[in-house]
């Protein structure tokens, strides 16, 4: 099979790169990173998938990962073109959910995809199987050849034995026994060996053995506790016979003291019997044996204080009605009293009325001396006598005014003009003045004569009306008088009137009569105070005394109660009688002592024993009929004798049973050894069970890697030979590998067999190669399959490197080498013609 | 006169815990348990006025009892006065000898150890006759009742037998059916640790505390009263821990954590804090996962009283997938060896895991 060309549609840092091979040497070549890893594992990929194998589900591994596609992931797929038997075009998607291969006829396009082989796990047809005859695990191992590390010969020998013993009959080489041996040696190592304390299994061993020697020790203590306690049992039931002996022995020693016993019974009977006689009659003061001897005393002294406080009440009594009469006294004086009510004040306002009564009298006098009606007449006569000498001068004055008039007239008719502007008096002036000295003369005489007169009457008229207006005066005051009588009188009446008085002696009568009253009112109220205020203060005495007197009553009944509480307590009926209470109490006291005083002495007779014992001994002692063949003392000495076994074995028995508890304390209980033990055990068989199922497993392997090689050395031999003869140049062509797994070779120039960690490390390196190469050719023994070399001689010196490249230009199979030196190129082309360079 | 009694067997006092993998300090605590059940039981028999105490055998661990522990049991019983103790001693107590635990204690008046012989025990107060034999050796492979018959029938008769009534063992094989024909007014049974009612006749109260993870369910005690020859018997539970086996399956998607928190939940979701568990961890486990059994069993121990955890989860591996892609090398070699060893002896089916572990592992990948 060849593989022909590559698609890598989307891997990687590749998009729609194409890869063509030819038949023979395929030299890629390229710097680093460049890729050459990327398409060695395309290879890869394309035929197997990224899967882990031997899983019941699918899981991807980290290469899905490493080659996710840069770009353009969703893309994850290639195409691989081989040619078989006729041209193959496998399509893949590495898509997660979406993985898939498709398998197709290259030249008709026809699909072949279920043709092939269909993996449930991964649920895929697996197109590897048919075109490259190995799993991958094989595959990895055998024609696809990464870096070969510089190892050192011991490894390589090491990888070299775990190949031709891992070699299958068909098809795969893929698990290092060697590593299987190691690894089970370091999970035996893990449990160990019972030899090994140190071991998990060599300590549970040690514990599980110590836990045996305690548990034996502890069956052994176990066994000295039974017999211990055995031992009490029985040392428990010889106390047991040892107390019926003492039964036996004390009886026969009470029998000896039957005399004695009798005796000692019969006195003692007396005084049980003079005991219960006592207290029979102890029965019968039973009463008195509650009562208080200090309640009596009491109660007889309180007796005789009683009738003191009941005399003290008694005077009190007196005081009280004392003072009740008192307050009665008062209040008869009370009610005797006039008891109308009078307003003072009353007989002041009718003294002062009577005042006013007399000072109006007064006023009336002297009104009556102040006018004179005798005045009035004698004016009056004046005025008459006034009145007619006026009229006689004017009558004169009269007849001389008119002739004066007629003298002026005459005159005034010459002088009109001068009368015009002189008054009247004037005119006649002037016309008397206007006559000559007879007419002046005539003149002045009549205007004389008319002045006196006129002069005359006009002073009478003054008098007259002074005259008239001094009687108008006089008369009115005289009225006025006269009204104020009248209203004198008037009031003075009406004071009358109010009092209902005839007179003002009637009514003064009335005065002093109001003022005797209301002395008389004014007495009693001050002493009707006085009394009320000694009802009061008596009242008040009057409550006092007879709280006090309510006290002493009570402190009487109290005492009377007391006294016949306890007089009812005592039984009795009179003072007396309480008395004899406390006698009888006395009596009581004395008759216990008696019964106490004889117990003591029954009880020194009976020393400790119950008298009902005593009693059925006595009686059983009659009937009893014991033989006696020792004497008293004997039986003294046999009796502490047993005693003293009794204690003894007491002791022992006691000491026994802390014995048996410090034996059981000494060791740990049976049974928690025996978990421990169990729990040892099931670990110990859980190791065991491990331990057994790797020695299976070893024999098992050391089995079939024997049949193996025993199946397959010789073809390895021979293929293995023919590789390295052509590679060595035919120094060694002969290889042996010894069911022992060692490899030795046949050295041709010296004809000796050397073992192969003798050898030089290239040719162990050509010895490696040729085995793998010699493997594959046996697992695919029909099929020449490609081989893929990943920078595998980058440690190669140009020696060795020329000596591989001639052997793989020997091969007649595809092969593809993946390196970034020129060298291998350099060296190739002075090798082979036919070789294919690809430059990535 | 009604006569209330309680029949119980197989306490095992001092019990050795090989079945359950009780650490030290567990088994102690549980034997302590047992212990106080007893004295539990013994306390109801005062409070209910129970005449009689029916023991049908295994009371104690012969070999591993100890002095104290008779001590107090025999202290306890001598408080019991109103109460008849009557027992059998059975195949975990026999009395071999006068050395024998049985032998060593001074039981109180109102306790009745049977000899070794079947005899007739007759309780005059209670008018109730009893038979019985106390075990003289640890097996008994056959026993003829022929001889048996009932002395009194005017008497209630009891029968108390510690015996295997469902398999022909070496523990004394009885039938129950030709027991039966004997007219017993009741039949108490012990040796078997699961409670069972048998008819109305006969029963096996069962241990009165569970002893190990085949005695699922209820445990307890029979309760009974007799009126005449009319026997009237209850089962009453009576332990104060179960035990209870749980499974979970789990497949090989799952992680450590996802399987831990599956346990954890089965476990929590019983919410039965005092009961002990056994978890089987079933199912197809991830290669590798790595289920860690002392962590899980961490994470359960603080939930309950006790829990053990069984990794019973197999590899994801395909045999036949394997051995398709080993055809012909040491892989598929090594898988038809075991396989030809037979893979049901589980050291073979151990060995090819174990193996197969360390050969895929170890293949030059």
């Amino acid at each position: 099979m060849i593989i022909k060309k590559l698609i890598l549609t989307s891997f990687g840092k590749f998009q729609n790169k194409t890869v063509e091979f030819k038949k023979g040497i395929n030299l890629i070549y390229g710097e680093n990173e460049a890729g050459k890893s990327t398409i060695h594992s395309f290879i890869e990929g394309m035929f197997y998938g990224f899967f882990k194998p031997y899983m019941k589900n699918k899981k991807y591994t980290e290469s899905y990962d490493k080659y996710f596609p840069w770009d353009n992931s969703s893309n994850y797929s290639g195409v691989l073109i081989l040619r078989d038997e006729r041209q193959i075009r496998i399509e893949r998607n590495f898509m997660k959910n979406k993985d898939s291969v498709q398998v197709f006829y290259n030249e008709t396009g026809e699909e072949i995809t279920n043709s092939y082989a269909y993996d449930p796990v991964i649920k895929m047809n697996d197109p590897a199987l048919v075109h490259i005859g190995l799993n991958q695990s094989t595959y990895r191992n055998t024609i696809s050849i990464g870096q070969m590390e510089s190892k050192t010969s011991e490894e390589l020998i090491m990888e070299v034995k775990d190949n031709i013993i891992n070699l299958g009959e068909t098809n795969s080489v893929e698990v290092s026994v060697n590593n299987v041996m190691k690894s089970l040696a370091s999970k035996r190592a893990a449990i160990g060996t019972e030899r090994s304390k140190k071991s998990k299994y060599g300590r549970a061993k040690e514990n599980l053995n110590k836990l045996l020697e305690e548990k034996k020790e502890a069956t052994k203590v176990w066994e000295v506790i039974k017999t211990l306690k055995i031992k009490e049992n029985e040392m428990i039931e010889y106390l047991q016979q040892l107390e019926d002996e003492k039964k036996v022995v004390v009886k026969k020693m009470n029998h000896f003291k039957s005399q004695e016993f009798e005796e000692k019974y019969l006195e003692a009977k007396k005084i049980q019997e003079e005991i219960n006689r006592l207290k029979n009659q102890l029965e019968e003061l039973k009463f008195y044996s509650q009562i208080s001897k200090d309640e009596i005393n009491d109660a007889i002294a309180k007796t005789n204080n009683i009738e003191l406080l009941k005399r003290e009440n008694e005077q009190q009594e007196e005081k009280i009605k004392e003072i009740s009469n008192n307050i009665i006294s008062f209040k008869e004086e009370i009610n005797a009293m006039d008891n109308r009510e009078v307003e003072i004040g009353n007989s002041e306002k009718i003294s002062r009325d009577v005042y006013k009564y007399e000072e109006f009298v007064n006023s009336k006098k002297y009104i009556e001396q102040s006018v004179e009606p005798s005045n009035i007449e004698e004016l009056s006569i004046k005025l008459e006598q006034l009145k007619k000498s006026r009229k006689g001068a004017k009558v004169l004055s009269g007849i001389s005014l008119t002739l004066a008039i007629l003298l002026l007239l005459l005159k005034g008719l010459e002088y009109t003009k001068e009368a015009l502007t002189v008054g009247l008096i004037g005119v006649v002036h002037n016309v008397f003045a206007s006559y000559s000295w007879i007419f002046p003369i005539a003149v002045g005489c009549a205007s004389l004569i008319t002045i006196i007169y006129f002069r005359k009457s006009f002073i009478i008229k003054k008098n007259i009306k002074i005259l008239s207006f001094k009687i108008d005066k006089e008369s009115n005051e005289l009225k006025l008088v006269q009204n104020r009588m009248i209203d004198l009188e008037e009031r003075q009446q009406a004071l009358l009137n109010k009092y209902d008085c005839e007179d003002i002696i009637a009514l003064k009568a009335l005065k002093d009569k109001k003022i005797q009253e209301e002395i008389f009112y004014e007495e009693n109220f001050k002493r009707t105070i006085k009394l009320e205020e000694a009802i009061d203060l008596n009242m008040t005495k009057l409550v006092a005394e007879k709280e006090k007197s309510q006290e002493q009553k009570k402190k009487i009944e109290e005492i009377i109660n007391i006294i016949n509480s306890v007089m009812q307590k005592t039984n009795s009926v009179t003072y007396e009688g309480l008395n004899k209470a406390l006698d009888r109490h006395y009596e009581y006291k004395r008759i216990e002592q008696e019964i106490h005083n004889k117990e003591i002495m029954f009880n020194q007779i009976i020393k400790g024993e119950s008298f009902e014992k005593l009693e059925m001994n006595f009686n059983n002692e009659e009937q009893e009929d014991i033989t006696l063949t020792h004497t008293y003392d004997e039986l003294e000495e046999q009796l502490k004798a047993i005693n003293d076994e009794i204690v003894n074995k007491s002791k022992e028995i006691s000491a026994l049973g802390s014995n048996i508890a410090n034996e059981e304390n000494s060791v740990r209980k049976l049974v928690v050894i025996e978990d421990a033990i169990n729990l040892f055990n099931k670990q110990i068989e859980a190791m065991a069970f491990k331990l057994e199922s790797y020695n299976i497993i070893e024999k098992a392997i050391e089995e079939i890697s024997k049949i193996t090689q025993n199946n397959f050395a010789p073809k390895l031999n021979k293929s293995v030979s023919k590789t390295i003869a052509v590679a060595t140049d035919y120094k060694y062509s002969d290889v042996k590998i010894n069911p022992e797994m060692e490899i030795s070779v046949v050295d041709n120039d010296t004809n000796k067999l050397i073992r192969v960690e003798d050898l030089s490390a290239g040719t162990i390196d050509l010895m490696y190669f040729a085995l793998r190469l010699g493997i594959t050719d046996i697992i695919n023994e029909d099929k020449t399959v490609p081989i893929i070399l990943d920078d595998c001689f980058v440690q190669y010196d140009e020696h060795r490197l020329v000596k591989i490249l001639e052997l793989l230009s020997k091969i007649d199979r595809q092969i593809l080498i993946f390196t970034c030196h020129g060298r291998e190129k350099k060296l190739l082309q002075r090798i082979s013609n036919d070789v294919n360079y690809i430059a990535l | 006169m009604s006569i209330r009694f309680m029949h119980i067997a197989d306490v095992h006092i001092g019990m050795s815990f090989t079945s359950a993998s009780f650490g030290q300090e567990l088994g102690n605590i549980r034997r302590e348990e047992i212990k106080s059940t007893f004295f539990r039981i013994l306390d109801a028999c005062v409070d209910n006025n129970v005449d009689l105490l029916l023991i049908a055998g295994d009371l104690f661990e012969e070999d591993y009892i100890t002095m104290s522990e008779l001590k107090d049991i025999q202290k306890k019983f001598a408080n019991m006065n109103n109460t008849h103790i009557v027992i059998s001693a059975g195949n975990h107590d026999p009395i071999l000898n006068e050395r024998s635990s049985y032998q060593l204690v001074n039981w109180s008046h109102n306790v009745y150890i049977f000899p070794n012989q079947i005899t007739k025990l007759s309780l005059d107060e209670l008018n109730v006759d009893i038979y019985s034999f106390s075990w003289s050796k640890k097996e008994i492979k056959a026993m003829n009742f022929d001889d048996l018959v009932i002395e009194d029938n005017s008497r209630t008769n009891i029968l108390m037998l510690h015996g295997d009534a469902y398999n022909h063992s070496n523990y004394l094989p009885i039938s129950i059916d030709d027991l039966a024909l004997k007219e017993f007014d009741y039949i108490a049974l012990g040796h078997i640790h699961k409670p069972d009612i048998m008819n109305d006749k006969g029963a096996y109260p069962g241990s009165p505390e569970p002893l190990d993870f085949k005695e699922t369910g209820e445990h307890g005690i029979i309760e009974g009263i007799i009126n005449g020859s009319e026997v009237n018997i209850r089962f009453h539970p009576f332990a104060k821990r179960e035990f209870i086996i749980k499974e979970i399956v789990i497949n090989e998607d799952m992680s450590f954590e996802e399987i831990r928190s599956m346990a954890l939940y089965e476990i929590d979701k019983e919410n039965n804090p005092n009961a002990m568990y056994k978890l089987y961890i079933k199912g197809i486990k991830d290669i590798d996962v790595d289920i860690n059994i002392d962590l899980i069993k961490e994470s359960l121990q603080n939930r309950v009283f006790y829990c053990e955890v069984i990794n019973d989860t197999q590899n994801n591996y395909d045999l036949e997938r394997i051995k398709r892609n080993h055809k012909g090398n040491i892989v598929e070699e090594f898988i038809k060896y075991m396989e030809e060893r037979g893979l049901d002896n589980p050291q073979m089916k151990d060995a090819l895991n174990e193996g197969l572990n360390i050969l895929l592992r170890e293949k030059v990948d």
